[in-house]
């Protein structure tokens, strides 16, 4: 699972452009939106397509996608679950 | 030198989803008949899949109507313009030696002829005719070569403010003493291009788009073309002629908050409506009718039914308002043309267009729009433009009648 | 009517791999570094705290830093400043990037952040948002620099400006080959006319 949530912090920095961070700087549990790392709604939009381009999972709704990447941990869930 | 007193509006020329000239987009208006349907003409993955408001002529047929030589490359938002501006510049001699400009609007450009020919661009002649064609200015060159306009020709390109911002600019060169005439407005037509990345915005509705709903979920794109012709004021008064209606009011601010998203207050919305009212000398109670932005996203109706509130002070305050993009789509650098269009129709006839598919007001505001035509004293009209990059625009549309 | 004159109070210009306030050098890069590696080393030079800078584009990224060198030199910019700005290119660096993604063979994969800059105005809006700007914004397409549309234009604009009149202007056209970028402020109490000469005599670089 570590793999995993190791892989997401890479990919993530990657897809958001997340320059100033490295995977060592993100936690398992920050809040990704909001308070923790201030993403927003074009950075959910980011996910999205990466959850399809490397997961084979098609989000159709956004307001879905605010549950999934609450943080690291509860994306690596939700991939894990999902995957095709 | 500043001019005192309105800009007149002596043409105007429309094509969209409902109807090929503007009477015809006036009687579906009248009538509440929509143009939204599925995509018929454009080649893209997501046909049978999105609705959106295509103009039910093909490439060929704008040709023929045009009386262009076959082999001559032109785009389909240059079709599409050249229609419009030539019934807009109807009985207007644009060579009776006042300095005439033209402002086009476009964020498409040549994009769709690029996208279907540029594999074949390497490998074969066939269609290389089209690649000067690309970039958004050149299909303002073609129409200021058919029109016959010299003095001034220029693009404007702002996302969905554009023709708006063409608008005010023709207004503004008329105002300081630059044009005495200027032929404003804007034309996009639909790309694999654009509605790719509209997708990727998921701002879509499945649907039909429901503008100030509490269940809206996105918008349908349109194509259009819409020009106006403004002029001195002054000059057309000497000419004894009544113009169709004057442009008293603009405004335009920046939101200031998102690449994309309007912020909650809509700030850049207010900004720009109390603009235009200042410009126009007027109070907000003078509004008879607001033709909204309303492209029916979450987000935008929110922050502009905000902004609504801020100027007109409560729900019962806020005059008749409807988005007719549930008739024609957003036709993005058109939109803000072809609502002009609808502004003036709504004073000449004394009507206010009907708000589509809409049954719950968004719970937050309160505030309901105009669901059915509605036959009213109409003296002055505000038009909402509002595009990506914060870009906020508001016209202020007047009566030519006493 | 009002016939002010209004001054430069700052400029910088961004010729391919340099960068120039007020005729002084800020930065230089190897003429064959790529157009994002120079301008990241540019933004690093800077020492500005604005993560947003790198989820930019290249034109973004550019008027960017031209405008935090503008008015690190000038001072804070007025809240109703206003934005004229030109280029050739138009968005060009980001509808190349989507179209290449959308038009690949296969499987087309949109991405939102490339789309939203596919337009020009975008960039006005990202200097907005940096420095709380609620002002008037156009962005002008021309076949090259023009000052004798751009000054008339931007005189006309200040002069219907109520107090502290103030624009920030010029020619932004950056693509992967080309950075030509001449950005500046223009008020009542510069240091240099807001000429067409005076503007051609910076574009051409020959104050330098």
């Amino acid at each position: 699972m570590s793999e995993l949530t190791q892989e997401l912090k890479a990919k993530i920095i990657a897809q958001l452009n997340l320059e100033d961070l490295t995977v060592a700087d993100l936690d398992d549990h920050t809040p990704l939106f909001g308070d923790g790392l201030g993403l927003d709604s074009i950075d959910a939009l980011e996910l999205i397509v990466m959850l399809d381009k490397s997961y084979g999972i098609k989000l159709s709704d956004p307001k879905e996608g605010r549950k999934v990447f609450e943080t690291i941990q509860t994306m690596a869930d939700f991939i894990e679950a999902n995957r095709t | 030198m500043s001019m005192p007193g309105p800009i007149a509006i002596t043409g105007m020329g429309a094509i969209s989803a409902i109807g090929e000239d503007v009477p015809s987009n006036y009687r579906s208006l009248r009538i509440s008949r929509h143009g939204i349907g599925p995509i018929r003409q454009l080649d893209t993955p997501h046909r049978g899949r999105l609705l959106v408001g295509e103009i039910n002529m093909s490439n060929e047929e704008l040709v023929e109507q045009l009386g262009i030589p076959s082999g001559e490359a032109y785009t389909r938002s240059t079709l599409l313009a050249l229609l419009a501006a030539t019934e807009a510049t109807i009985g207007i001699d644009l060579t009776d030696g006042s300095r005439t400009g033209l402002i086009s609007a476009t964020t498409v450009g040549g994009m769709d002829a690029t996208e279907r020919y540029y594999e074949d661009y390497l490998t074969s002649e066939t269609h290389r005719h089209y690649i000067p064609t690309h970039p958004c200015g050149y299909s303002t060159e073609q129409m200021a070569r058919y029109l016959g306009v010299t003095d001034f020709v220029t693009t404007i390109s702002t996302a969905c403010s554009s023709a708006a911002n063409a608008i005010m600019l023709g207004a503004r060169m008329i105002k300081g003493g630059l044009l005495d005439r200027a032929i404003v407005g804007g034309t996009d037509c639909l790309s694999r291009f654009t509605i790719n990345g509209f997708n990727s915005l998921m701002i879509y509705t499945d649907g039909h788009c429901r503008p100030f709903d509490e269940h809206r979920n996105g918008l349908n794109l349109g194509e259009a073309a819409a020009y106006l012709v403004l002029e001195r004021a002054e000059l057309v008064r000497r000419q004894t002629k009544t113009p169709l209606a004057y442009l008293s009011g603009y405004g335009h601010a920046n939101d200031a908050f998102h690449q994309t998203a309007s912020s909650e207050d809509g700030d850049g919305a207010y900004l720009a409506m109390k603009h235009a009212l200042e410009v126009a000398q007027l109070d907000a109670s003078a509004i008879s009718y607001v033709n909204a932005h309303g492209t029916a996203t979450p987000n935008n109706d929110l922050a502009e039914g905000q902004a609504l509130l801020r100027i007109f002070g409560t729900p019962e305050s806020i005059p008749p308002f409807s988005s007719t993009k549930a008739f024609t789509g957003h036709t993005l650098a058109a939109a803000g043309a072809i609502e002009a269009v609808f502004s003036i129709l709504a004073l000449q006839h004394q009507e206010v267009f009907a708000n589509l598919n809409f049954s719950q007001p968004i719970t937050v505001l309160g505030i309901v729009p105009q669901t059915t035509r509605l036959s009213t004293e109409i003296n002055h009209v505000l038009s909402n433009s509002f595009g990506f990059g914060g870009n906020c625009s508001s016209l202020l549309f007047s009566s030519a009648h006493d | 009517m009002e016939k002010q004159n209004y001054t430069i109070r700052s400029y910088c210009s961004i010729r391919d791999r340099s960068i120039r306030v007020n005729g002084n050098n800020f930065f230089d890069a190897d003429p064959s570094a790529p157009l994002g590696d120079f301008l990241k080393s540019a933004y690093r030079k800077l020492g500005v705290d604005y993560p947003k800078f790198h989820k930019m584009d290249g034109l973004c990224k550019a008027i960017f830093i031209a405008a935090e060198l503008i008015t690190r030199e000038s001072g804070p910019y007025e809240q109703h400043m206003a934005l004229l700005f030109a280029n050739r290119s138009s968005s060009y660096l980001s509808d190349n990037r989507h179209a290449n993604d959308v038009f690949m063979p296969g499987n087309p994969v949109a991405s939102p952040s490339t789309f939203v800059y596919t337009l020009p105005n975008i960039a006005m809006g990202e200097i907005s948002i940096r420095h709380q700007l609620q002002s008037e914004n156009v962005f002008f397409i021309f076949d090259s620099y023009l000052p004798e549309f751009l000054v008339p234009y931007a005189n006309a604009t200040l002069d219907s400006q109520r107090f502290e009149r103030s624009a920030l202007c010029g020619w932004t056209e950056v693509t992967e080959e080309t950075c030509d970028l001449l950005l500046y402020r223009i008020g009542a109490s510069g240091y240099l006319p807001h000429s067409i000469a005076q503007l051609e005599r910076l574009y051409n670089k020959e104050d330098e």
